[in-house]
């Protein structure tokens, strides 16, 4: 598994990464997956090119360009979001199991730890084993050096990561805040529940502009028959106005994709960025 | 924009001087009170130009990040320029392309403008946001401490016990010298409020830090801290709500936007079809005036002979002058 800061600060992946992404959560990357998220964008730049201009050496050349900004860009966001919502469900489902097992005033943190590890999956069940067996025997420093090195790993989700810290309170001062531990993990539920709502409210937005990608594209068909299709032709696609104003709109139409996805891939509802 | 991590540490008096030497040249002697109030007494330093343009907030705001007074007067400065570029730049536009756009100048320029105080405005709130967070990560790690001794265990032990827990190097230091202020006067306030500015700022920090000590000096009673944890959680709850809310309403644009660009197909195709039929115009109307002509001929003779007259009358005299020309 390559490190996951990776990605984000080049933007680019490879191939091989994506699909490891995938499989982390045990999810093969697709046909599907392929002509939808490379298909999509290239159907978009593809027609609305052709619709401006009803010329193919243009849009094909559009179209291309689309597949492989799908390819380059779209897919690794896209898998890496799958990624990383799998990732937090196995996170909160591990709060709320590991809290409701160490309740149990019985149950010691390695104990319940293995308890929880046979419940999660993917690769987060992985990372729980490993945690377990440097926690094996482990002295002081050796407690905190595992808590470190596992709350680097999911330094993204501090909730997750103060909780990982009271884990380490009751390792070496025993059982004295399960009322915070319980709190932790409300906040957690909390949190995915806003976040589940972040998300809902985006695809609200997707829907509209999907709404609104029909809408252009009846515009676009019926200014193209509103004064005669040969007129539109003649006047306009074969003309170097039809050129400039359609370049112009196809970039401004580009950026605003660009934006848009952007902002859509923009998951994280802890911090700003610009 | 003075280039800041968005998310930089708590900026402790330690390092303070990042940017460059002279911050403290200008720092001034803050005094905080007992309700937790800053008071910085500004009677030293004089308003720059800089600082009487920009917005009341600006120069608070970036002061509490921890820029000098010379940065931000370098910001200020880098965005008026900015702004009056982008008038130039419209204004040249006017000049060459269209008068119009001169009407485009002041709107440009205040647009420009204020978008700089838009970003400055989102970084100061992921920065507040990381500050509070960071605090709730001390409280954290306090609380359980404080509840599992009931009291009996003394704060400097309970500090001795985090300060190995923090990863932080700056975060450690900070810690380290509340311990070296508490030893020193113990039965001072001032330590803790200092310790709860550097760390965070917020009402909250001080609140939560004057209750510790209070805590310290007589209860053994931690309901009072439960309640202040809870505090905390709750302003970050309502943080994340802010930050939810703000992302979604930059969706809310788009369709404007998205409306807005199709009228340029609109004015383009118009503009392309103006010229495809002023090109028919001009064959056509070409035909037209002749068979005109033709027509005219006979019904408005008198007209046309009138006009005619003027226009030989017209051609005599210009016929004049350049033979004048031709014989000088």
């Amino acid at each position: 598994m390559a490190k996951k800061i990776n990605t984000r600060k080049k933007g680019v992946v490879n191939i091989d990464e994506l699909k490891a992404y995938r499989v982390a959560y045990g999810k093969e990357l697709g046909p599907r997956d392929y002509t939808t998220y490379i298909g999509i964008p290239a159907l978009i730049f593809g027609g609305f090119s052709f619709l401006l201009l009803y010329n193919l050496w243009v849009s094909i050349p559009m179209m291309i360009f689309g597949g492989i900004y799908g390819w380059r860009s779209f897919l690794p966001k896209i898998v890496r979001k799958q990624y990383e919502h799998s990732a937090a469900r196995q996170r909160n489902k591990f709060l709320n199991n590991m809290t409701q097992v160490l309740t149990d005033d019985s149950q010691t943190p390695l104990m319940a730890l293995r308890k929880v590890t046979e419940r999660a999956s993917g690769e987060f069940e992985e990372d729980l084993r490993r945690f377990q067996a440097m926690l094996i025997g482990a002295d002081n420093d050796r407690i905190r050096e595992a808590v470190i090195w596992f709350s680097d790993k999911y330094d993204d989700d501090i909730i997750f990561v103060q909780y990982l810290e009271q884990i380490e309170t009751i390792m070496l001062e025993g059982k004295t805040n399960i009322d915070t531990l319980h709190d932790i993990k409300t906040y957690h539920n909390d949190i995915q529940k806003k976040q589940e709502l972040y998300e809902r409210a985006k695809m609200g937005h997707v829907r509209d502009m999907r709404y609104l990608l029909i809408v252009t594209v009846v515009l676009l068909i019926s200014l193209a028959i509103s004064f005669g299709f040969n007129t539109y032709l003649e006047a306009y696609a074969r003309h170097p106005i039809g050129y400039i104003s359609s370049g112009l709109y196809m970039s401004i139409i580009m950026i605003f994709f660009r934006q848009f996805s952007k902002y859509l891939f923009d998951d994280s509802v802890m911090e700003i960025s610009n | 924009m003075p280039k800041r991590r968005l998310f930089r540490k708590r900026s402790s008096p330690y390092h303070t001087q990042d940017h460059n030497g002279s911050q403290e040249q200008y720092k001034q002697p803050r005094t905080i009170t007992l309700d937790g109030k800053i008071k910085e007494s500004e009677h030293a330093k004089p308003k720059t130009i800089w600082e009487k343009l920009a917005e009341e907030r600006l120069y608070p705001q970036l002061r509490e990040m921890g820029d000098s007074y010379e940065s931000i007067d370098a910001f200020q400065k880098r965005r008026v320029l900015r702004s009056t570029l982008f008038g130039l730049i419209i204004m040249f536009l006017a000049v060459f392309l269209h008068p119009w756009f001169y009407v485009a100048i002041p709107m440009v320029v205040f647009a420009a403008y204020k978008m700089q105080i838009r970003k400055v405005d989102a970084y100061y709130k992921a920065w507040r946001f990381a500050r509070q967070l960071n605090f709730s990560k001390f409280t954290r790690l306090v609380i359980p401490y404080l509840k599992a001794s009931g009291g009996n265990m003394a704060l400097y032990t309970i500090f001795n016990r985090i300060l190995q827990r923090l990863e932080n190097d700056a975060d450690k230091r900070s810690l380290y010298r509340l311990m070296g202020e508490m030893g020193d006067n113990p039965a001072d306030i001032q330590p803790f409020l200092d310790y709860a500015e550097r760390s965070s700022g917020t009402d909250m920090s001080h609140l939560f830090m004057s209750t510790i000590f209070d805590f310290q000096q007589t209860t053994f009673n931690t309901n009072v801290i439960d309640e202040l944890g809870k505090i905390a959680a709750e302003d970050m709850m309502t943080s994340i709500d802010e930050i939810i809310e703000m992302k979604i309403r930059r969706f809310v644009m788009f369709p404007t936007k998205m409306v807005m660009t199709s009228f340029i197909l609109v004015v383009g195709l118009g503009a392309g079809l103006l010229f495809h039929n002023l090109k028919d115009i001009e064959i056509n109307g070409g035909g037209l005036s002749f068979i005109e002509s033709e027509i005219t001929d006979e019904d408005h003779s008198k007209e046309e002979v009138e006009t005619d007259g003027a226009i030989e009358d017209a051609e005599n005299t210009g016929d004049q002058q350049t033979s004048g020309i031709m014989d000088k």
